[in-house]
C-alpha cells in the first residue's frame, strides 16, 4: 500500500494542508524543530488503525480531527481512507473498486506491530539504552526493539512486577512458612493444636467424670458423716459447758434442800410472814387497852363501863335529841313571851275603839258583825254623802247666778251709752288734718306736699278704726241678751234639784243609824265613819281569834317539855350524879342537857375499852392457832399473858425466816430446774443430748455427759482438741466440694463443643485469608509463567529468519566491518542472560554485545528491523530523524540502505538534517521533497534545494 | 405380593464437626449454622420415625476424628433413644474418621443400636413390621484409620430369596489406597448383594441404580463451600432384591451454594451499588426458590425446606467499573459487599448468608479476540496459555510456579488445613486470572505509550 495523496483539514498544527501526487518511493519532509514532522508522523502511524484518546496525540484545534488519505493497493485498486475523530477509519473506494475494511488494507497487522516495525523514530533509539539493567540485556533488548518486539522488552519488566507483588505473600518460592503467609500458617498451626486439644477433652471428660462420681458418692459423704460426728460431739460439749454453771448450782441447791427437809415439811407456808404481822398487831392491841382503860378511870372513876354499855342505846338517842330539845326548850320560852305581849296590845286597841269596852276582851265575841254587810254599808255611806255634798254646793250657785244676772244687765246698760261720742271724733281730726295741710303749703310746699299725704294716711287709719269697733260694738250687745236669758234659766234648775237630795237624806239616814246600833257603837257616830269602825272591829275580832288558838299552842309545847325532862332526869340519875329537879320554866334544862353530854363520853368510853379487849383476845387467839398450826401438841392456853405468850411466838418468827430463805431457795432450785429443761428441751439440743434415745429424761442425758468430765476445764481442753478436728476436717471437705465445682464445670464444659468450634473457626478464619493470599500469589506466579513463555517465543522467533538477514544488512551498514549476527542456539534457562555476538571483519572470534559502541548498535537496530520490515507485507515505512547518531560513512551508507528499501516500500524520511538529505539524494535514483514549517507543506520539489535552504536558511 | 422393606441409608455425619463460619455473623444465624449439622441428624431421625422405617444403617464417619465432643455423643445418644423408641434397629459401621480402634463412645449407646465389629464381617438379619425376616445386613468396621484390605470380599451371604444389605465405607477407588480398595465395576458383578449401601463419598450419588443399587447418601449437612447443594440421605424401600426404590430425603437445614455471576451479562453496572442491587436480586431468587441444588436422583415426597443458605459468590466478567473500582480495591469492595449482602438478606426466610464474594473481574479491552488472533504478543501469551492447559508436564511446572502452598491432591478427601489442593477447577480458574493479569498490563503499558 502506498499513499497518494494526504489532506489534513485539522490535526494539531497541520491545518488545510495537502500533499498531491506523493512518490510511490521516497519521500523526504524537511522541517526545523517544532515545525510539525511529529505531527506527521503520529497521522500516518494511526491512518490504518483510528486516533486512540491519548495524550500523547496533538489536541484538535478546531472541533475534532480530520484527515484523510488515497491510497493505492498493489493490485493497483484505490481508496480513500479517512479520519474523523475518534473513530475507526473510513475507507471509500475511489472508482469502481470493490468495498474493503481497512484490515485488508493493511495485510491484518495490528496496529501496534505497525507502528512499532514501521516507524522508526530518534525516540526509539535513545532509548535503548535507558531503563534497562545488565549490560547483556541491553544488548539484546536492542535486537527485540530492532524488531520492534517492544511488548518483548516489557515483558523482563512485568515479571519483575508481579515477583515484587508476589514477594511479600509468599517471597521466592511460596512456600507455606514465609512472608505473608507465614503468620496464618501460625495460626492454622495453633488452631490445629487447640484443636488436638479439644478432641483430647473426651478423654479428659470422662476421666473428670469418674472423679466426680468418686467425690459425689464416696469422699464427701464420707467426710459429711465424719464432721456430723465431730459437730455433734461439738455440739453436746457447747451444750455442758453453756448449762455448766447453772446444772452445778442446781445440784448444790437440792443437796441444800435436802438437809433441811424437816423445817421444809412442819412450818406453815406463810407462817413467818402471819407471825410478824401478829406479833406487831397484837402489841400494838395490848398497848391500846391499857392506854384506853387508863382514859376511861380517870373519867368515869369507879364506875363500871357496864352501867354506860347497858344504857347505851338510850345515851345514844339523847345525844341525837340533845340539840332538838334544847330548840325546844328556847322556842316555849319564845312563844310564850308572845303571847303575853299580844295579849297587852288586844286591850289597848279594845279600849281605843270604844272606852265602854274597857279591858275585858270577851266583849269581843258579843259584837256581831255578821249581821252588816260591808259591801251595802259602804255603798249607803258614800250615797248618804254624795247627797249630803250635792246640796251642800247649791245655796252658793244660786246667788253666784243671781249675781250675774245683775251684773250682765248692767253691762247691757252701758254699752247702749258708749257708742254716741265715737261719731264725733272723726270729723274733728278731718279737720285738723286740713289745717295742717294748709299751713304747711304756706310756709313750705314741699314740706305740705308731705305732711299733706302724712295726714291723709291717718285720717285713713282711724276711720277704718272707727269703722271696727262699732261693728264690735253690735255683736257685743247681742251676745250679753243671751246670757242674761241663760242665767235666768240657771236659777230655776238649782231650785228643784235642792228640793230632790233633801229626800234622799232623809232615807238613807235611816238605813245608816241601824247600822250604828247593830256594831254597839255610840249614836253619834258620825256615817261616814261607819265603814272604817266596821273595819277595825272585824280585824280586832279576828286578831283576838288567833291569840286564842297561840293559847292552846303553848300548852301542847309544855307538856311535851315536861315528859322528856321527865325521862332524862329518871335515865341519867343512876348514871351522874346531882340531877336537879325540873321547873315551869325549865330553867334547870341546860344543867340536865351537860348531864346527859357527860353520860355520853363516859360511854364513848367504855365502848372504846370493850372494843380494844376484844382485839387483843382475838389476835392472841391466832397467835395460839399458828403456833399449833406448826406443832399441834404445844401446850398453850388462851389466857396467857402477852409477855409470855411472845416468848413463844418469837422463835418461831426466827423459824419462819429461815423457812423463807429455803422456800427462796427451793424456788431458785426449781427455776433452775426449770430452765434446765427448757434450755435442753430445745429441739437440736434435745437431739444432741440424746443421741437417738429418745425416751430419755433429757436432764438425765445432760446429767451423764455432765458426769464424764470432772471440770469446766477438762471440757474445754476437750473441745478444744474436737474443734481442732473439725476444722481440719471442714478444710478437707470445702477442698472437696470446690474440686467438686470445679469438676462439674470442667465436665459441662468438656461436655460442650465450644472449644473445638473455636479451634475449628480459628482454622478456617486463617485458612479462608491464607487461601486468599495462596490464590494472589498463584496468580502472580502464573502471570510470571506466561510471560516468561512469550519472552521466550519471541527470542525463539528473533533468532530464526530475522536474525539472518538482519547480518546481511548490519553488514552493509557497516560497509562489512561486521558480517554477521549469532545468538546462542541452546536454550538457556533465564532467558534475561541470553545474549546475541557478532563477527567482525578480520576478527576470528565474535564480540558479545556489550563490546560494540553506540553507533554500531544502533546501525544493529536498524538492520534488524529493516529485516524485520522486508518479512512483512510493504506498507509505508516512516523515519523520524533515526540515524543522527551514524557517521557520515556509515550514514550515507544507512542512505543507501533507505534507498534500496523504497524500491519496494513507500518511505518517509522526516528531518532536520540537510547532510542526511544530501546522502538521500545521492543514494535515491528518485526522491521527492517537501518542505514542511510551521504545520505548512510545500511541495512537493524534485531537488532538495528548497528543502536544504529551509533547513540552512 | 409382599409388603416393602424400608430403611434410612446415611453415613459421613461427622458429628461435631462444624461448619465452616468466617467473619461476623450474628447470634442467631450462628446458633442456625453451628447447630446445623446436629439439626441434620435430627432430621434424619424425624425421617426415619415419618416414614416408619423398618431399619436404619449409618456407613461410616459417625464421628470426626478431628472433631470428638461429648457433645456430639450426647446427641447421638438421644437420637438414638429416640429410635429406640419406635423399635427402629439401628446398624452402624465405623469408617477412617472414627475406625474402632479409635473409640469415641463415651456413653453406652441404647440397645437399638448394634455396632458392626472390625475384626471379621458381621451378618444380622432383620424383620418387617410384620415380624417376618425380609433382609439381612452385612458389614465391618474400619479397626484403623485406614483400610487397605478388600474387606468387602468376605461380604458373602446366602443366596435365597432375603435381600442383603451391604454396608460399606469406601472411596470406591481400584487403585491402592486407603478406603478399601474396589470399583464399580466389582461391586456391580458381586454376587447375592442387592444394596450397597456405602459411606465415604460426601455428595449424594447414585452409582447404580438397580441390580444391585450401588449409592452414597452423601454427608447430611455440607460442612463448607465445597461440599454444596442439597444433603440428605437416602430413603430405600425394598419390595424384593431386585425391586428397590431409592429416593433422597434433605436435611441439610443449610445449603452451600457458589453462584456464579459474570459482570459481561451487565454492561451497564456503573458502581459498588448496583454491583449490590445485582447481587441482593440474584440472593432473593436463589431465597426464594433455589434451583440447581438437588442432587441427581428421586426425591422422596417431603416439605422440608432449607433454613438457609450459605453462599460464596464468584463474580467475573469483564467490565468498566472493573478499572473505575474494583482494580485494587478487592479486598475492601469484597468485605463491604459481604457485610451489606448480609445486613440485607440474612434476616430472609430462608436466610441468605454471603460466606464469602470473590471477585475475578478484569478490565474490557477492545477488540480482544482480533488482538488475541493477530496481536504478536498477545496471540503468543495466548498460546501459551493454551499450551499450558494442554501440555501435562508443562501444566505440571505451572503447578510448581504457583507456590509450595499448593499441592496437587491424589484423592478428593486428601485435604490438608494449612496448604490447598490444585484441582483442576482451581488450576483453570487461577491460570485464567493470571491470564487477564498478564494481558491488562501488556495493553495497559501500550496505552501509556
Amino acid at each position: 500500500m502506498k499513499l497518494l495523496r494526504i489532506y489534513f483539514k485539522s490535526f494539531g498544527i497541520l491545518r488545510e494542508q495537502t500533499m498531491e501526487e506523493i512518490h510511490p518511493g521516497l519521500v523526504i519532509i524537511a522541517g526545523p524543530n517544532r515545525a510539525g514532522k511529529t505531527t506527521f508522523m503520529t497521522a500516518l502511524r494511526y491512518l490504518g488503525y483510528g486516533l486512540p484518546r491519548k495524550d500523547f496525540i496533538p489536541p484538535s484545534l478546531t472541533g475534532q480531527h480530520d484527515y484523510n488519505a488515497d491510497v493505492e493497493l498493489m493490485d493497483r485498486s484505490r481508496y480513500n481512507i479517512h479520519i474523523l475523530g475518534n473513530s475507526k477509519p473510513k475507507v471509500s473506494p475511489l472508482g469502481s473498486w470493490q468495498e474493503i475494511e481497512i484490515a485488508d488494507i493493511f495485510h491484518d497487522l495490528d496496529g501496534f506491530t505497525y507502528r512499532q516495525v514501521f516507524t522508526i523514530s530518534l525516540d526509539e533509539l535513545r532509548r535503548i539504552p535507558e531503563g534497562l539493567a545488565g549490560k547483556e540485556e541491553q544488548n539484546l533488548q536492542v535486537v527485540l526493539l530492532g524488531g520492534g518486539w517492544v511488548d518483548a522488552l516489557r515483558l523482563e519488566k512485568f515479571k519483575a512486577e508481579f515477583d515484587k507483588l508476589a514477594r511479600p505473600i509468599g517471597a521466592s518460592k511460596g512456600a507455606k512458612n514465609v512472608a505473608g503467609f507465614k503468620t496464618y500458617v501460625e495460626t492454622i498451626k495453633e488452631g490445629i493444636e487447640e484443636r488436638n486439644e479439644a478432641n483430647k477433652q473426651s478423654e479428659t471428660y470422662y476421666e473428670k467424670k469418674q472423679e466426680l462420681t468418686k467425690l459425689d458418692e464416696e469422699t464427701i459423704p464420707r467426710m459429711k458423716k465424719d464432721l456430723q460426728d465431730l459437730q455433734m460431739e461439738l455440739e453436746t460439749l457447747e451444750i455442758i459447758k453453756d448449762h455448766y454453771d447453772k446444772y452445778e448450782k442446781f445440784l448444790l441447791l437440792g443437796e441444800k434442800l435436802k438437809r433441811n427437809d424437816h423445817l421444809w415439811k412442819t412450818y406453815p407456808e406463810g407462817g413467818h410472814e402471819q407471825a410478824v404481822q401478829l406479833r406487831e398487831e397484837y402489841i400494838a392491841s395490848v398497848d391500846e387497852y391499857e392506854k384506853i382503860f387508863r382514859e376511861y378511870s380517870a373519867a368515869a372513876g369507879e364506875a363500871s363501863p357496864d352501867i354506860f354499855l347497858e344504857k347505851e342505846d338510850a345515851l345514844l338517842g339523847y345525844q341525837k335529841d340533845l340539840s332538838g330539845w334544847r330548840e325546844k326548850v328556847a322556842g316555849y320560852r319564845e312563844n310564850k313571851q308572845n303571847y303575853l305581849d299580844e295579849k297587852k296590845v288586844l286591850k289597848q286597841k279594845l279600849g281605843q275603839l270604844n272606852e265602854k269596852w274597857g279591858h275585858d276582851l270577851t266583849v269581843l265575841d258579843e259584837i256581831a258583825v255578821d249581821l252588816v254587810n260591808k259591801a251595802n254599808l259602804r255603798e249607803s255611806v258614800d250615797k248618804y254623802r254624795k247627797a249630803a255634798d250635792k246640796k251642800e254646793r247649791i245655796p252658793p250657785e244660786k246667788a253666784l247666778a243671781q249675781d250675774s244676772l245683775d251684773t250682765k244687765i248692767k253691762e247691757k246698760k252701758q254699752l247702749i251709752e258708749e257708742d254716741r261720742p265715737r261719731a264725733k271724733n272723726l270729723f274733728h281730726l278731718a279737720g285738723l288734718a286740713l289745717i295742717a295741710v294748709l299751713l304747711a303749703v304756706f310756709i313750705n310746699p314741699a314740706v305740705s306736699l308731705g305732711v299733706g299725704f302724712i295726714l291723709a294716711a291717718a285720717i285713713y287709719v282711724y276711720y277704718q278704726s272707727h269703722q271696727s269697733k262699732e261693728k264690735e260694738h253690735k255683736s257685743q250687745l247681742v251676745l250679753v241678751d243671751k246670757e242674761i236669758d241663760d242665767l235666768r234659766k240657771q236659777l230655776d234648775f238649782l231650785t228643784v234639784e235642792e228640793t230632790a237630795l233633801q229626800e234622799i237624806l232623809n232615807t238613807v239616814g235611816e238605813e245608816l243609824n241601824q247600822a250604828v246600833k247593830q256594831l254597839k257603837l255610840p249614836s253619834n257616830t258620825p256615817f261616814f265613819q261607819l265603814v272604817d269602825f266596821y273595819g277595825e272591829i272585824t280585824n280586832l275580832k279576828e286578831r283576838y281569834g288567833l291569840w286564842l288558838k297561840r293559847k292552846e299552842k303553848l300548852d301542847v309545847q309544855y307538856r311535851e317539855l315536861e315528859e322528856i325532862f321527865e325521862e332524862i332526869t329518871l335515865v341519867l340519875g343512876s348514871l351522874i350524879q346531882g340531877i336537879p329537879d325540873i321547873d315551869k320554866d325549865f330553867s334547870v334544862s341546860e344543867k340536865i342537857f351537860a348531864a346527859v353530854e357527860k353520860a355520853v363520853d363516859h360511854l364513848g368510853l367504855a365502848q372504846e375499852l370493850k372494843r380494844a379487849d376484844t382485839n387483843k383476845a382475838k389476835l392472841q387467839e391466832k397467835i395460839i392457832a399458828l403456833l399449833l398450826e406448826e406443832n399441834p401438841e404445844l401446850e398453850i392456853s388462851l389466857d396467857m399473858p402477852p409477855a409470855e405468850l411472845l416468848g413463844m411466838l418469837n422463835p418461831f418468827i426466827s423459824r419462819g425466816k429461815r423457812y423463807e430463805e429455803l422456800k427462796k431457795e427451793a424456788e431458785t432450785y426449781e427455776n433452775i430446774n426449770l430452765d434446765l429443761k427448757t434450755s435442753l428441751n430445745i429441739e437440736k439440743r434435745k437431739k444432741t443430748l440424746l443421741r437417738g434415745e429418745t425416751e430419755k429424761d433429757v436432764l438425765l442425758a445432760y446429767d451423764q455427759h455432765f458426769s464424764a468430765y470432772s471440770s469446766l476445764e477438762e471440757i474445754e481442753r476437750k473441745y478444744g482438741e474436737i474443734a481442732g478436728q473439725e476444722e481440719i476436717l471442714e478444710r478437707q471437705k470445702r477442698s472437696a466440694l470446690e474440686k467438686r465445682t470445679i469438676l462439674e464445670t470442667e465436665v459441662q464444659y468438656l461436655s460442650s463443643d465450644e472449644k473445638l468450634q473455636a479451634a475449628h473457626q480459628k482454622i478456617s478464619t486463617a485458612k479462608d485469608k491464607l487461601e486468599i493470599l495462596a490464590e494472589r500469589y498463584a496468580t502472580y506466579r502464573l502471570a510470571e509463567f506466561l510471560l516468561d513463555g512469550v519472552h521466550k517465543t519471541f527470542i525463539k522467533n528473533t533468532k530464526g529468519s530475522i536474525l539472518n538477514s538482519a547480518g546481511d544488512i548490519f553488514e552493509k551498514i557497516t560497509s562489512g566491518d561486521y558480517k554477521q549476527i549469532d545468538m546462542p542456539t541452546e536454550q538457556t534457562a533465564a532467558v534475561s542472560i541470553l545474549d546475541f555476538k557478532v563477527k567482525q571483519a578480520g576478527i576470528e572470534n565474535p564480540q558479545a554485545s556489550f563490546q560494540l559502541s553506540r553507533a554500531t548498535k544502533e546501525q544493529l537496530f536498524l538492520s534488524v528491523r529493516l529485516s524485520r520490515i522486508r518479512n512483512i507485507k510493504p506498507l509505508p515505512v516512516i523515519f523520524d530523524d533515526s540515524l543522527v547518531n551514524f557517521d557520515p560513512a556509515h550514514s550515507r551508507q544507512a542512505a543507501r540502505l533507505i534507498a534500496k528499501m523504497a524500491e519496494t516500500h513507500q518511505v518517509f524520511v522526516l528531518t532536520c538534517h540537510p547532510e542526511f538529505i544530501k546522502h538521500l539524494q545521492e543514494q535515491a535514483a528518485s526522491a521527492q521533497h517537501w518542505c514542511l514549517d510551521n504545520g505548512k507543506i510545500n511541495g512537493p520539489f524534485a531537488t532538495p534545494a528548497e528543502t536544504i535552504s529551509l533547513l540552512n536558511p | 405380593m409382599q409388603e416393602s422393606i424400608r430403611f434410612i441409608h446415611t453415613g459421613d455425619l461427622h458429628l461435631g464437626s462444624p461448619l465452616k463460619t468466617v467473619g461476623k455473623v450474628s447470634d442467631v444465624l450462628q446458633k442456625s449454622l453451628r447447630e446445623s449439622t446436629y439439626k441434620a441428624i435430627e432430621n434424619i431421625v424425624d425421617a426415619a420415625l415419618n416414614y416408619d422405617v423398618d431399619f436404619v444403617l449409618m456407613c461410616g464417619d459417625i464421628y470426626d476424628n478431628e472433631s470428638r465432643s461429648v457433645k456430639g455423643n450426647l446427641f447421638l445418644n438421644t437420637q438414638m433413644k429416640r429410635l429406640a423408641s419406635k423399635g427402629i434397629p439401628v446398624f452402624i459401621i465405623y469408617g477412617n474418621h472414627d475406625s474402632i480402634g479409635r473409640s469415641m463412645d463415651f456413653f453406652k449407646l441404647p440397645g437399638n443400636v448394634k455396632v458392626l465389629g472390625a475384626e471379621a464381617v458381621e451378618m444380622y438379619e432383620v424383620a418387617d413390621k410384620s415380624g417376618r425376616i425380609r433382609a439381612r445386613i452385612l458389614g465391618q468396621s474400619y479397626g484403623a484409620p485406614s483400610e487397605t484390605k478388600k474387606i468387602h470380599l468376605n461380604y458373602k451371604p446366602p443366596e435365597d430369596d432375603l435381600i442383603n444389605i451391604a454396608m460399606l465405607h469406601t472411596g470406591l477407588d481400584p487403585g491402592p489406597n486407603t478406603y478399601v480398595p474396589c470399583s464399580p465395576e466389582e461391586l456391580k458383578n458381586f454376587p447375592a448383594i442387592h444394596y450397597w449401601a456405602l459411606g465415604h463419598i460426601h455428595a449424594p450419588t447414585i452409582i447404580n441404580d438397580k441390580n444391585p443399587v450401588i449409592a452414597y447418601p452423601g454427608i447430611p449437612q455440607g460442612r463448607n463451600v465445597g461440599e454444596s447443594g442439597l444433603k440428605g440421605c437416602l430413603l430405600v424401600e425394598a419390595a424384593a432384591p431386585d425391586q428397590m426404590k431409592v429416593q433422597f430425603v434433605p436435611t441439610s437445614p443449610i445449603v452451600w451454594l457458589i453462584p456464579k455471576i459474570s459482570l459481561d451479562l451487565y454492561p451497564s453496572l456503573s458502581d459498588i451499588g448496583d454491583l449490590e442491587e445485582l447481587l441482593v436480586e440474584q440472593g432473593q431468587k436463589i431465597s426464594a426458590a433455589a434451583s440447581g441444588i438437588f442432587p441427581d436422583c428421586s426425591l422422596a415426597e417431603n416439605d422440608f425446606k432449607p433454613e438457609g443458605y450459605a453462599v460464596r459468590w464468584e463474580i467475573s466478567g469483564r467490565c468498566p467499573i472493573h478499572d473505575d473500582l474494583i482494580a485494587g480495591n478487592e479486598p475492601e469492595i469484597t468485605e463491604t459487599l459481604e457485610e451489606l449482602l448480609n445486613q440485607r438478606l440474612s434476616t430472609h426466610k430462608p436466610y441468605l448468608w454471603t460466606e464469602g464474594v470473590k471477585l475475578r473481574t478484569a478490565s474490557p479491552i477492545p477488540d480482544l479476540e482480533f488482538l488475541l488472533k493477530k496481536d504478536e504478543t498477545l496471540k503468543t501469551l495466548h498460546a501459551i496459555r493454551q499450551k499450558i492447559q494442554e501440555d501435562e508436564k508443562y501444566k505440571e511446572e505451572a503447578i510448581s510456579a504457583m507456590g509450595e502452598i499448593w499441592y496437587k491432591p491424589r484423592r478428593p478427601e486428601d485435604l490438608r488445613d494449612d496448604t490447598f489442593p490444585v484441582t483442576a477447577e482451581r488450576f483453570d480458574s487461577l491460570l485464567e486470572d493470571a491470564f487477564n493479569l498478564a494481558l491488562e498490563r501488556i495493553v495497559k503499558e501500550r496505552e501509556e505509550q
